[in-house]
């Protein structure tokens, strides 16, 4: 009995230990470790919406890097493009950096020389040249932006009254500038262009000799079909003997067309193109019949046909374009 | 008055007898004590101070908007000191960083473009002017740091214990790589808090 007692009275002993001790834990906390933090706050890292061009930082790819100047603005790489196809024909030579997401069609007797870029899952045409390399892959031409305020600020004017030669003589029409729809023929003789201002023009056709002698690069606009009615499709003509020299800066001709009207470029008829950068990414373009071309030529298609030379012996890449 | 009943009665009057006792004292008749005396717990602090008081948030250690390839994130504080302002020892493997909140939508092919190396060292002046490393307790992306090191046990371990009034200075060193892509042109990395803490 007396054992039972002591057993009763040290469980009661032992249940009023746990409970001080529940106490005495909920009232001191000592769940908890003693801390604290300090923070470094608003870290924050953005970056710029455009960042500068910096030729250490063309990627490698061929592909990348073209891409990487046109996202700059500037010519790249390839100077002979042809987006859908490029077709040399007839004994036509073509040397440079080539480019064409689809095929590069090459028949009788042609050379192709440079670096060239068949587009994906194209047959690989290889250039013919010994020791050049082939690619394969797919490059959006950017279209062409017109400058905003091209309509009032260009230098149209300055062709107003070009034509050299007096009205009473007979080879007027040596040089015909039509203000209405923009229009400029040079033909037989000379024509100098010069201003800072770019040139807006819906057609211009050289049978004579334009010459372009301005510091900066001269821009040629030849603006869409659709704001162009009346003169046709053939909107850059360089034909019979024709010839484009510069002095100074290398000109740009950018043609705006149109999404659903075709324009065109043809060069053809024992021409020169001495230092020039047709940029047309919406124009199918033709070289024939006798041509020296040297410079850069971007089109939607290209062709090259008959005895003649399309090269680009300049130094093109950081060209800046009107694109966007 | 079955069993039962009789225990809870007896377990229950036990207890106040107990619990009285201890108050009253009434065990003894006759006593004699000895006192020891002079017994206390008084609780420690453990503070932290980055420069601007206990626990009180400190400037930016990178920031940088319109970031090209190449720009670091370098601040005038990117060189924070932290001091042990408390009465407490931080033992070594107690005193971490790590990111914190985190604001806005990171662009996450813009902070795997951006290396953030934390360092530990020697130096006085917030900028890093003098700063002198002694040790890169952290290098990665900034993608590996928001999203794997962003707690305390997740955080880097600065590798060193924290005395009372003892401070270490680290350097944070952000950069957009060189070679960053024009894909992240226009792009945030959200705003990202960085935690020094100490535990004891």
């Amino acid at each position: 009995m007396i054992t039972d007692y002591r057993q009763k009275i040290l469980k009661s002993l032992a249940f009023v230990f746990l409970l001080l001790m529940l106490i005495a834990i909920s009232s001191a906390g000592i769940f908890g470790a003693f801390q604290q933090n300090v923070p470094a706050s608003g870290n924050q890292f953005t970056t710029a919406a455009n960042f500068p061009f910096d030729p250490g930082n063309v990627p490698s790819d061929p592909v990348e890097a073209q891409e990487y100047y046109y996202s700059y603005n500037r010519l790249g790489l390839e100077s002979i493009v042809g987006s859908q196809s490029i077709t040399v024909q007839n004994g036509a030579t073509v040397t440079g950096n080539i480019g064409t997401n689809g095929t590069v069609t090459t028949t009788g007797g042609t050379t192709v020389c440079g670096p060239l870029r068949n587009g994906t899952g194209n047959p690989n045409q290889t250039p013919n040249c010994p020791e050049q390399s082939a690619a394969q892959g797919q490059i959006s031409l950017p279209d062409v932006v017109l400058p905003s305020d091209i309509a009032t600020n260009n230098s149209n004017s300055r062709l107003s009254g070009a034509d050299p030669v007096p009205n009473n003589v007979w080879q007027r029409g040596n040089i015909t500038w039509n203000p209405t729809t923009r229009s400029l023929r040079v033909n037989y003789s000379s024509l100098t262009l010069l201003g800072t201002a770019p040139y807006f023009l819906c057609r211009l056709e050289v049978s004579g000799v334009l010459n372009i002698n301005t510091v900066a690069p001269a821009s040629i606009f030849l603006d869409s079909p659709e704001n162009c009615p009346g003169v046709g499709t053939d909107q850059l003509v360089v034909n019979q003997g024709g010839q484009i020299n510069h002095n100074d800066a290398i000109p740009g001709f950018y043609l705006k067309g149109s999404a659903t009207t075709n324009t065109s470029i043809n060069l053809s008829g024992g021409i020169q193109v001495n230092g020039a950068v047709i940029y047309a990414p919406r124009s199918n373009a033709t070289i024939s019949s006798g041509y020296y071309y040297n410079g850069a030529i971007v089109a939607k298609s290209l062709l090259v046909s008959g005895g003649g030379t399309v090269t680009n012996t300049l130094n093109l890449n950081n060209y800046l374009l009107p694109i966007n | 008055m079955n069993k039962s009943k009789q225990n809870l009665f007896i377990k229950v009057f036990i207890s106040l007898a107990v619990l009285i006792g201890l108050g009253a004292g009434i065990y003894g008749a006759f006593q004699a004590s000895v006192s020891s005396t002079g017994n206390q717990f008084a609780s420690g602090t453990l503070t932290l101070d980055g420069g601007n008081g206990n626990g009180v948030a400190i400037s930016p250690v990178y920031l940088k908007t319109n970031a090209v390839p190449g720009d670091t994130g370098a601040t005038a504080t990117s060189c924070p000191s932290l001091q042990n302002t408390g009465s407490v020892n931080v033992a070594n493997g107690d005193f971490r960083v790590y990111a914190g909140a985190l604001t806005g939508t990171p662009d996450s092919d813009l902070t795997d473009e951006i290396t953030v190396t934390i360092q530990r060292g020697t130096g006085t002046a917030a900028d890093c002017s003098d700063f002198v490393s002694t040790a890169t307790i952290y290098s990665g992306t900034l993608t590996d740091f928001q999203t794997n090191v962003n707690s305390w046990a997740s955080a880097i371990d600065t590798g060193i214990g924290l005395n009372a009034a003892a401070a270490q200075r680290f350097r944070v060193s952000t950069e957009l790589s060189a070679s960053a892509p024009n894909t992240v042109q226009g792009k945030q990395s959200g705003t990202q808090a960085i935690n020094w803490e100490v535990r004891s």
